[in-house]
C-alpha cells in the first residue's frame, strides 16, 4: 500500500467520508505523524518477537534501505553520513541495522560497517582495528565512521527502520500488513485529539475559547 | 414556472379583483423580486441570524446535502482566476456573491480559504508548507492569495440571481398586458419560486397590512408547502 492510499484510509476515518476541503487534518500532517506511527509499529513488533521467541528483533519488512547517501569528512580519520531520518530508538542500534560504502565507478559494495553503540564505540578507542572492516557509530540522524581511507569518494547505503520514503507519497508504506492496526490505534487517538478540540473562532485578542 | 404566472399567483393571493390589494409591474419587478430573491438566497447560504450560541449553524445550509445545491445549482457557475503575480489578489467575479470552493486550475488540488488571524499560522507552516498549500483571504479588493506570485485558480461561486422582470406593454385601455420578448424569466426551479413567491407575499403583506397574506407567508416559510 502506498503512503497516500494510508493516508487516505485514516482521513476517511476520521471524518467518516471523503475529507472537505476546509479539513484539517490534513495530509501533511498525517504523512508527518506517519513516521511515528511507524516507530510505535516497529517498537510493537519488536517487543511482539522477543515476547514470543524470546530473541529480539524487528521484522525485516519495517526496512528501507536508502542509497546515495553522501560520504562527507568530519574530523580527522573520521566521517559523516547524514541519514533521511533518525534511527527509531529500538533496542541499542536496531534502528539501523546495515550501513555499506558503494564505489559508483567498479561498482562495488563493501562489507558492511561494524556499527557500535555510544558506549562500545568509547570502549572501542584505542583498540586494535579489525581488519578489513569499518568501524562506524549512530548518533542521531549521523552515522559517523573511523577510517583512514579516504571515504569521502564513495557513496552510502543505509539500512534502517523506516516505513519508507516520506518525502514521497506515492513510495510503498513498508510495514508488514498485521502492524496497520497498531498504527490505526495510534493516529486516530492523537488526530481525534485534534478533531474534537473545541477551537477558538473568535478574533478578540483573548485566548478563550467562545465557540466552537 | 414563468414570470408571468408567478405575477399573477402574488396577484391573486392579494385578491386584487376584491380591491385589497393591487400590485403594479414595477413594483413587482423593481421591489418584491428582487428583496424575495435575494432572502431565498441568504435562506440558502444559511441564515447567521439563527445560529445558536456555541453552534454556529443555519438550519438550512450551502452543501448541506444534494437538495440545497439543487435548488442553487442555476446560481453555481465556475471562473478562472489569474491572480497578480505581485500582489497575489485577483477580484471578485462582477456578479459574486458566495465562494464555493476554490482548486488550482491545473488537477484540482485544494485552495483552502483561511481567516486574517490564521494567516500566520498557515505562511508560516513547516508541516504544510504554503509553497504547495496555498490560500486565499477575502477581502474588499477580491481574493487575495498566498503565497502571492500564485499562479491561477479555478472558482466556483453563487453568482447574483439574475433579475426577474415581468415585461409589459400597455393595451388600448392603459392595462398592462404581459410581453414574453420583454420579460426575465426566474432561473429558479419550480419547488424553489414558490419559496420566492411566499418571500414577495410577506412583503406585500407589511406594505398592504394584509394580516392574512402575512400569515400564509410566514405558514409555509416556517413549515413548508
Amino acid at each position: 500500500m502506498t503512503r497516500r492510499a494510508y493516508i487516505e484510509r485514516i482521513r476517511r476515518l476520521i471524518y467518516g467520508s471523503q475529507p472537505p476541503s476546509e479539513a484539517n487534518i490534513t495530509v501533511g500532517l498525517v504523512n508527518n505523524y506517519l513516521s511515528d506511527a511507524i516507530a510505535v509499529a516497529a517498537k510493537t513488533n519488536y517487543t511482539d518477537n522477543l515476547k514470543l521467541e524470546g530473541i529480539a528483533s524487528v521484522n525485516n519488512s519495517f526496512y528501507t534501505t536508502f542509497k546515495s547517501l553522501a560520504v562527507v569528512t568530519d574530523d580527522q580519520f573520521l566521517w559523516k553520513i547524514t541519514l533521511p531520518q533518525i534511527p527509531v530508538g529500538i533496542g541499542g542500534i536496531e534502528g539501523i541495522s546495515k550501513v555499506v560504502l558503494k564505489d559508483s565507478s567498479s561498482p562495488q559494495l563493501s562489507y558492511p560497517v561494524v556499527l557500535l553503540t555510544e558506549n562500545q564505540a568509547s570502549f572501542q578507542k584505542g583498540m586494535r582495528e579489525i581488519p578489513n572492516k569499518l568501524i562506524g557509530y549512530p548518533e542521531g540522524e549521523f552515522v559517523y565512521i573511523q577510517s583512514t581511507l579516504l571515504l569521502s569518494d564513495y557513496t552510502a547505503q543505509a539500512t534502517m527502520v523506516s516505513g519508507g520514503i516520506s518525502s514521497d507519497l506515492d513510495s510503498t508504506l513498508n510495514v508488514p500488513s498485521d502492524y496497520f492496526p497498531v498504527m490505526n490505534e495510534y493516529l486516530l487517538r492523537i488526530l481525534m485529539v485534534q478533531k474534537n478540540q473545541i477551537q477558538d473562532v473568535t478574533n478578540d485578542g483573548s485566548d478563550i475559547v467562545r465557540s466552537t | 414556472m414563468d414570470v408571468n404566472q408567478v405575477y399573477l399567483i402574488i396577484q391573486y393571493a392579494c385578491a386584487k379583483n376584491q380591491s385589497q390589494g393591487y400590485i403594479s409591474p414595477d413594483d413587482f419587478n423593481n421591489v418584491l423580486m428582487p428583496v424575495a430573491q435575494k432572502s431565498y438566497l441568504d435562506y440558502l447560504l444559511g441564515e447567521y441570524q439563527k445560529y445558536m450560541p456555541q453552534r454556529p449553524i443555519a438550519v438550512v445550509e450551502f452543501g448541506q446535502n444534494e437538495r440545497i445545491r439543487e435548488s442553487l445549482a442555476p446560481l453555481i457557475y465556475g471562473a478562472n482566476l489569474f491572480p497578480n503575480t505581485t500582489t497575489g489578489i485577483a477580484a471578485f467575479p462582477s456578479d459574486y456573491e458566495y465562494s464555493d470552493n476554490m482548486w488550482g486550475l491545473y488537477g484540482f488540488y485544494n485552495i483552502r480559504f483561511v481567516q486574517q488571524d490564521r494567516l500566520d499560522s498557515y505562511i508560516h507552516s513547516s508541516i504544510d508548507p504554503i509553497a504547495e498549500n496555498p490560500v486565499y483571504l477575502i477581502q474588499h479588493e477580491g481574493f487575495h492569495f498566498f503565497p502571492e506570485n500564485f499562479g491561477s485558480a479555478r472558482l466556483s461561486y453563487v453568482r447574483t440571481p439574475p433579475s426577474i422582470v415581468w415585461g409589459y406593454v400597455l393595451d388600448s385601455n392603459g392595462i398592462p398586458v404581459y410581453n414574453p420578448s420583454t420579460s426575465q424569466q426566474p432561473v429558479w426551479g419550480d419547488t424553489d419560486i414558490y419559496q420566492i413567491i411566499v418571500r414577495a407575499l410577506a412583503l406585500v403583506g407589511v406594505n398592504l397590512q394584509l394580516g392574512v397574506v402575512m400569515q400564509y407567508a410566514s405558514d409555509i416559510k416556517n413549515n413548508g408547502q
